[in-house]
């Protein structure tokens, strides 16, 4: 029985390759982008499989009552809770502390921004990230490098013995350098710093301090045989005995839960400081975004099936009259499905090796995934269940045929099916493809709109050229001496990144006005060279005559509109003269006001700036060239750059280069307009397909038509009017949900372009284009055909 | 065996209904071979549909083998048509995706015969009707008379008691026709297969023991065909 079903399935879709081909295609093209969500949503269990004590290993999570935001889960805890839990409990074998930072590493000349982790001993007896060579950072003043970060610095050379230099923690030697891990974890980062390091000054406090919870993650391992809940159990008195009599801010207190490293990922809760398993949401998202995508091609399915369902019906009558019951020719017409949807499985592997060296897809999605045979099973059973999901709907459409009917006399008999059904999946799969595409191309002229707007700075002719911490005045005159520079400024950070230096500006020493305001580090020609407006004041004097006091440096401070907004000064010019306080020691005093420019990402409105003067905290030097003569000048300068640093390559970037390729992200882009010419594809076909059916259907309508005169153009007409409406009813409904879909987006961005009659007519535009060929093409075909042939039949 | 009772069919059409058959009282014996006649219209296919089992009558009671059948559920008519009933077809409506064996061989599946039951079946029936050179061919490589020879062959695949055929001739010349008509004779003789066909021919008419002429619904008083009864 089972062989005859799938036998005819062969053959059915042999016959009808065309049908078949639009349905492989669609099918898999759906799958593709299922089983890259599903390939993740596994990588997500996977996570941190490789240590070998992972069933011993818990993350202590602080639930905090706070009065003003209510109770929340960190995922961090006080850092005096590791050693209490060492200490006084016998069924914890071990503890880790881990801080993380982000910040400037240097060695060997190059400088880069690092992720660490600092942690205690106990990490690398806990958790079973392999060694490649050295041996653990154990002692303080010692590090360990990830594979990637020691190829970074020292090239092929051996790392092991050599010095990096981070900020104020000093100098740290490097001991060991990590093999690549062969699954994906949780804790992410370039460098692991021994936590006894005297790292900054401001984290001393945070080790006996039982009041701060944000500072870094407690990780325990229990003693093997001890039961999952003797921790849990014990954190209730833990937490009582830290917190009495404690004097918090704003919260009531908190307690401790335990999070298992084998339940860490995915993450079905939201923790606040979390680290980097995948969030449920996100995994869900991704596989939604698949699931429509194959929605659109079961569509296709479904229509293409019952567009066919004259030629089947008659099978179905025979079958019935042999005696097969109902659900027998069911399981015949799920078989046909569930092997289209094999076959599609098979393309949709191969459209996945295709697109798996993307970049967006190795980091987003798919990067450290195990292709295990678990894998495998999941894809077939999953591409199974969308051929039997599939099929249902023909299914049940096409076995209700009832044999007196079908099988009476001739074939003029109309069995057309589900007319109404396939018009409303054929406008929902426009209208789907529409609204993506709208979203896409609002997505790309924000970018677009980002990455070449003027954001009230000069942006061209200038080129940034990164530099170390040390003094660069000497670089900085030779470079004034070049033909074709106009000036050169410094600054700390480029505008137009997400911003720096995020911090409470305070009128008085102690409360007063107080604004969250952005500083950054510049020299007195940034604000000429970058073409900045003073309102009122005067820019910030030459550090020479500031500095006559050591650490006097930066006592002038330029400030934004927006700042003397914040800070409720009357208007710009009784600003200038007044003080700000930038923490509780350092009184700054207001030199000048600057008309406001953007300077952040546009994602926020403008915020209070303030520039100071401050040259130990330059890290670019931007240099204003005539425009003209910019191919002499970079030569030029690269000579410069060669002669005063023989060891560093020269990063100089122009301005409107770095603006550019940080806000339009050609990877992702690209990845999305994938989506959407397969999603545009499966709709094209699948109209193709179904207007292939139905003209056959009305082939002998045709001939009769043209015997009585009809030309081309009338056949044309009649054959595609149908199809047009359909087409324009899904534009009227997408047109609406585009817009809105688009504004979703873009809402995110104080500064966005409007989605205007050009995206919304283009989005159109292209599916009409599309729509009007494929209905064209078939209708003109079988207008051409002659009467003679389809009217000879019988 | 079967026996219609005083058995009416009618389609709403409006405020009123359009009859199709009235009142039609109809017994037919183990054995015979009885032709259904009458003008285009008259009801003769409605007639074996209901008959088949592939319509239920508006009105009346239908027995089959002394069991009321007018109202059945699905399994129990798939039952009936698995073990008591076969068709034959004026198209013939044989599946052009499956080769001739599998087309006979599909009601053996349906009944749920074992795989060497269904080989010998099939066999012995391809040897019957002299197919057995053309058991993997598809219908489409088969002339008119032959693929009706493979549908009568699927009707008694399963060895029914009775074979309902609507115009079994109706798209074949005369020789072909004539060859049908014979088996259908033979298979009604030799294997006491009860016949019920729909026809249009006098001649063909002439094969059966019986015929019933319908007009506009009615059923006309039958004739015996030559004086055994």
């Amino acid at each position: 029985m089972f062989r005859n079903y799938f036998v005819i399935a062969f053959r059915n879709l042999w016959k009808h390759r065309l049908f078949s081909l639009i349905n492989i295609f669609g099918l898999a093209s759906g799958m593709m982008v299922c089983l890259l969500a599903i390939a993740h949503i596994k990588g997500a269990f996977d996570y941190d499989t490789f240590h070998p004590n992972r069933d011993r290993i818990y993350r202590v999570l602080t639930e905090v009552d706070d009065r003003r935001y209510g109770r929340n889960l960190f995922a961090t805890s006080p850092m005096p809770l590791a050693e209490t839990l060492k200490r006084d409990y016998a069924f914890v074998e071990e503890t880790s502390r881990f801080v993380r930072t982000y910040g400037e590493f240097s060695a060997n000349y190059k400088r880069f921004d690092l992720l660490s982790f600092a942690v205690d001993p106990g990490f690398f007896r806990m958790f079973g990230f392999p060694m490649a060579k050295g041996r653990p950072a154990t002692e303080p003043g010692t590090a360990v490098l990830t594979r990637e970060t020691a190829e970074r610095f020292f090239g092929t050379a051996d790392p092991i013995g050599q010095v990096i230099q981070y900020g104020s923690a000093g100098p740290l030697t490097v001991t060991g350098v990590l093999a690549d891990s062969p699954v994906r974890s949780h804790l992410k980062f370039d460098i692991l710093l021994a936590l006894g390091t005297p790292t900054k000054a401001v984290f001393n406090g945070v080790f006996f301090d039982w009041r701060q919870y944000t500072n870094g993650y407690t990780y325990v391992l229990l003693r093997p045989g001890i039961p999952a809940d003797a921790l849990e159990r014990v954190l209730p008195a833990v937490a009582g005995r830290a917190t009495r009599g404690l004097k918090f801010q704003t919260e009531r207190g908190y307690s401790f839960r335990t999070q298992a490293l084998t339940d860490l990922s995915p993450a079905f809760r939201e923790l606040m400081f979390s680290t980097y398993e995948p969030q449920v949401s996100g995994l869900l998202a991704e596989l939604s975004v698949g699931l429509v995508t194959l929605l659109l091609a079961g569509f296709n399915y479904i229509n293409l099936t019952l567009a066919r369902s004259l030629g089947r019906a008659r099978e179905v009558g025979i079958r019935k009259v042999a005696g097969a019951l109902r659900i027998q020719v069911v399981a015949q017409f799920m078989a046909e499905s569930t092997v289209l949807s094999l076959f599609a499985l098979g393309l949709a592997y191969l459209m996945l090796e295709l697109v798996k060296p993307m970049a967006f897809v190795q980091r987003w999605l798919i990067g450290g995934v195990e292709w295990d045979l678990t894998l495998w099973g999941i894809f077939i059973a999953f591409s199974i269940l969308t051929g039997l999901l599939a099929g249902a709907v023909p299914a049940r459409v096409l076995s209700g045929f009832e044999p007196a009917q079908v099988l009476r006399s001739k074939m003029g008999l109309k069995v057309m099916r589900g007319i109404s059904l396939r018009k409303s999946l054929v406008v929902i799969q426009f209208a789907i493809s529409i609204v993506a595409m709208i979203s896409l191309m609002s997505m790309h002229q924000q970018m677009e709109y980002m990455a070449t707007a003027d954001y009230g700075f000069r942006r061209e002719g200038i080129l940034n050229i990164p530099v170390g911490p040390a003094p660069h005045q000497r670089l900085v005159d030779d470079l004034r001496q070049v033909a074709g520079v106009e000036r050169v400024s410094a600054m700390s950070k480029l505008f137009g990144h997400h911003g720096d230096g995020f911090g409470a500006v305070r009128r008085q020493r102690t409360g007063g006005d107080s604004s969250q305001a952005f500083s950054f580090a510049v020299d007195p020609e940034f604000v000429p060279n970058f073409s900045l407006q003073l309102l009122a004041g005067r820019n910030l004097p030459p550090a020479a005559a500031d500095s006559l006091r050591p650490g006097a440096s930066g006592r002038f401070v330029l400030i934004n509109e927006e700042a003397a907004r914040a800070f409720r000064f009357p208007d710009a010019r009784a600003a200038v003269g007044q003080t700000l306080w930038l923490n509780d020691s350092t009184e700054v005093q207001i030199i000048g006001v600057m008309k406001d420019f953007k300077f952040t990402s546009f994602a926020w409105a403008i915020k209070p700036l303030i520039l100071r003067n401050r040259p130990d905290e330059f890290r670019f030097l931007n240099v204003r060239i005539t425009p003209g003569s910019e191919e002499t000048a970079l030569a030029d300068i690269r000579a410069i750059w060669k002669k005063h640093n023989p060891y560093e390559a020269f990063a100089g970037q122009w301005y409107d280069d770095f603006l550019y390729d940080h806000h339009t992200h050609p990877e992702d882009m690209n990845f999305m307009g994938l989506l959407i010419g397969l999603a545009l594809s499966i709709a094209g076909l699948g109209l193709f397909g179904m207007v292939t059916y139905t003209t056959e259907t009305r082939i002998r309508e045709v001939g009769i038509r043209k015997v009585m005169g009809a030309n081309v153009g009338q056949i044309v007409m009649l054959l595609s009017k149908d199809f047009v409406k359909l087409l324009a009813l899904s534009g009227v409904i997408a047109l609406p949900l585009g817009y809105m879909a688009g504004n979703l987006f873009l809402h995110a961005f104080a500064y966005h372009i409007s989605i205007g009659a050009g995206i919304l007519l283009s989005g159109v535009g292209v599916l009409l284009t599309l729509g009007a060929l494929t209905i064209g093409i078939r209708t003109y075909r079988a207008a051409q055909a002659n009467p003679a042939d389809s009217l000879r039949a019988e | 065996m079967i026996s219609l009772r005083n058995v009416s069919k009618y389609y709403p059409a409006g405020f009123g209904k359009i009859y199709v058959l009235r009142n039609i009282t109809l017994d037919i014996n183990e054995g015979e071979f009885i032709s259904i006649m009458g003008p285009s219209g008259s009801g003769k296919s409605t007639l074996l549909h209901i008959l088949g089992l592939l319509e239920e009558p508006s009105e009346g009671e239908y027995l089959f083998f002394d069991q009321p059948v007018q109202k059945l559920s699905e399994k129990r008519r798939t039952d009936l048509h698995r073990n008591h009933i076969g068709f034959v077809f004026q198209a013939y409506h044989l599946i052009d995706e499956l080769t001739v064996y599998e087309n006979i061989e599909t009601p053996l599946l349906y009944k749920g015969l074992s795989s060497s039951e269904r080989k010998s079946r099939v066999a012995e029936l391809l040897d019957r009707f002299n197919m057995v050179a053309k058991k993997d061919l598809f219908p489409t490589q088969l002339s008119g008379g032959q693929q009706q020879l493979v549908g009568i062959a699927r009707a008694v695949a399963a060895k029914p008691k009775v074979i309902f055929a609507d115009e079994p001739t109706g798209n074949l010349h005369s020789d072909q026709s004539k060859e049908i008509m014979e088996l259908f004779k033979r298979l009604n003789q030799e294997d006491g297969v009860t016949i019920v066909q729909v026809t249009h021919s006098e001649t063909n008419a002439e094969y059966g023991n019986r015929i019933l002429r319908l007009k506009d619904g009615w059923l006309e008083p039958s004739e015996v065909i030559g004086s055994q009864l």
